[in-house]
């Protein structure tokens, strides 16, 4: 992720050596902390990590000849410091770049809160933003998720994703019951996104940076979720959910060359028992771009998905997503963004509660550099948890 | 000799039949066993509705009064069985796949777990906050705990 990764000048003065050594204590430090904490939980999970392997039958696409790749291998620790207070920190250990073998070490989640009531925690640090139901509920860990990857409107900022998956600043929730329902409430505000990498020419090819540690103007990005439980249907839940950032954009000699006005509204549906998984979400954008005038462009992304569970162990699913994107909305144009569609078949099966194969058909739409016409992709993961 | 035979068969039935009925009873009593969902004397509140207790273990409750909540699990499998259903209606597969999500989402701690009643009641008795349960008759032998509900076992 474009998190608090850990670049420095003395890195690249002392290339990977040092990066790696820096790598061991840090991972040396978490273990550490991860033997000596707290009594004996009912439940007892560190981390999470996968290996896939993926084939795209397009000719020039990068897995045209199948690639094994290694998955985040992602450490968790949650530890409450005093009666009222908890910290949370996940961490994740991924190759840098999918064109490059080097690893580094994020800091993927970072949060300390304070539990005032039932209706009231106080959060700060960094999260995933309050977008519908899966960037809340899986986070990097895909052993918790029934399908191989995300869905594509929420892949991760520096892996092609459109959304703000990542938010740093305060959050304020919890829990309100109002009648037959149980409502579940969120406000965020942090630091907005930024686009970097830009191409000074064309103004393409640049991704989202969260704003880790500076933010690079004075409007902040704020985020809400209302998700509904009826206490009648305990498995099933609704959402409506929004973002609203400023978001300039950059070249890659440091010029801005956008200022998009964001808003984003959403909704999500789920129903999922122990048999059953029913997700669908749904993401309206509404994008203005300040600086040329260029007018106001609408796009739409969002997914169903729908698994079974027989015997516990073998899970059938299939999941349907689709993007369509506002022609000359610069916004999706310097994230080279285009109109998508993937119908997703898969199966998973259970080898036990810590780990899982599964194996995927993907038909993407278009294929390769925006061609048009199906490109089929075969994947298949094993993922674990301990 | 035959006559004698025959009384010794019936007395043996007898038996048979008395040893079986009382089996049954016995069997019968556990079944009719209850739960209860206890705490200590210095918990703020003094009755509970399953449908809080089921709050609380799905970590949505968090917060009594001034106390933060510290509900306890057994791993004994027949009592945890029957409290998953019970009160969560949920097997112990969805149980565990529920907190590793909302301890993955959003932070906190999952229930303590601990191996007896013994170390189930030591706990209640020692820590502020502490929910817990228990089979009913391994309650009334304890001293110094509150129970908040009883729950008949299905």
């Amino acid at each position: 992720m474009r998190s608090l990764r850990l670049s420095s000048q003395r890195e690249t003065r002392y290339g990977g050596g040092w990066r790696r050594r820096r790598s061991v204590l840090l991972l040396s430090a978490l273990l550490f902390i991860l033997s000596e904490s707290s009594p004996s939980h009912a439940f007892e999970f560190r981390g999470f990590g996968d290996v896939t392997f993926t084939k795209n039958d397009a000719a020039g696409s990068q897995n045209s000849h199948g690639s094994f790749t290694l998955g985040q291998f992602d450490l968790y620790l949650t530890q409450a410091i005093t009666d009222r207070i908890d910290v949370l920190a996940e961490l994740s250990i991924e190759t840098e770049s999918e064109q490059s073998s080097q690893t580094g070490i994020d800091l993927e989640r970072l949060q300390i809160s304070y539990q005032a009531k039932d209706w009231l925690v106080i959060r700060a640090g960094r999260f995933h933003n309050l977008l519908g139901y899966w960037n809340l509920t899986f986070h990097h860990g895909r052993q918790l998720q029934t399908t191989i990857d995300r869905p594509s409107m929420l892949f991760f900022e520096d892996k092609g994703g459109f959304l703000p998956i990542h938010l740093v600043g305060l959050w304020l929730g919890g829990y309100v019951p109002a009648g037959p329902l149980l409502i579940n409430y969120g406000i965020m505000a942090g630091n907005g996104p930024k686009i970097t990498g830009l191409d000074p020419i064309l103004l393409n090819g640049g991704s989202l940076d969260p704003n880790n540690a500076v933010d690079n103007s004075g409007n902040k990005a704020v985020s809400f979720n209302l998700t509904f439980h009826p206490l009648a249907v305990h498995n099933l839940g609704f959402s409506v959910c929004g973002n609203f950032s400023q978001i300039e954009g950059f070249d890659t000699a440091g010029l801005q060359v956008a200022n998009i006005n964001q808003q984003i509204l959403c909704g999500e549906l789920h129903y999922v028992t122990e048999a059953v998984e029913l997700l669908a979400e749904y993401y309206l954008l509404l994008d203005t771009d300040k600086l040329t005038g260029l007018g106001h462009f609408v796009d739409q992304s969002g997914y169903v998905q729908l698994a079974y569970t027989f015997a516990d162990k073998y899970i059938p699913y299939v999941r349907y997503e689709r993007t369509a994107v506002d022609e000359g909305d610069p916004y999706m144009a310097m994230l080279e963004i285009i109109d998508t569609s993937r119908t997703i078949l898969g199966f998973r099966y259970n080898l036990s509660s810590a780990s899982s194969l599964k194996a995927e058909v993907r038909f993407v739409n278009p294929g390769v550099q925006g061609k048009p016409g199906n490109a089929h992709v075969f994947a298949v993961q094993w993922a674990f948890w301990f | 000799m035959g006559v004698l035979v025959l009384i010794r068969l019936r007395h043996l039935g007898s038996v048979a039949v008395a040893g079986l009925l009382c089996l049954i009873l016995a069997g019968a009593a556990a079944a009719a066993d209850s739960l209860v969902i206890v705490t200590n004397q210095r918990y703020p509140v003094s009755k509970l509705t399953r449908e809080e207790v089921r709050e609380i273990y799905l970590g949505r409750r968090i917060i009594e009064q001034f106390l933060r909540i510290r509900p306890i699990d057994q791993s004994e499998p027949a009592i945890r069985t029957a409290f998953l259903q019970t009160v969560l209606d949920m097997s112990r597969e969805a149980y565990i796949n529920h907190w590793n999500r909302l301890i993955f989402q959003q932070g906190g701690l999952p229930p303590l777990l601990k191996e007896s009643p013994e170390e189930v009641v030591k706990e209640l008795l020692e820590t502020d906050g502490s929910v817990g349960y228990l089979w009913a008759h391994d309650a009334e032998e304890q001293s110094g705990l509150k129970v908040l509900l009883t729950l008949p076992v299905r």
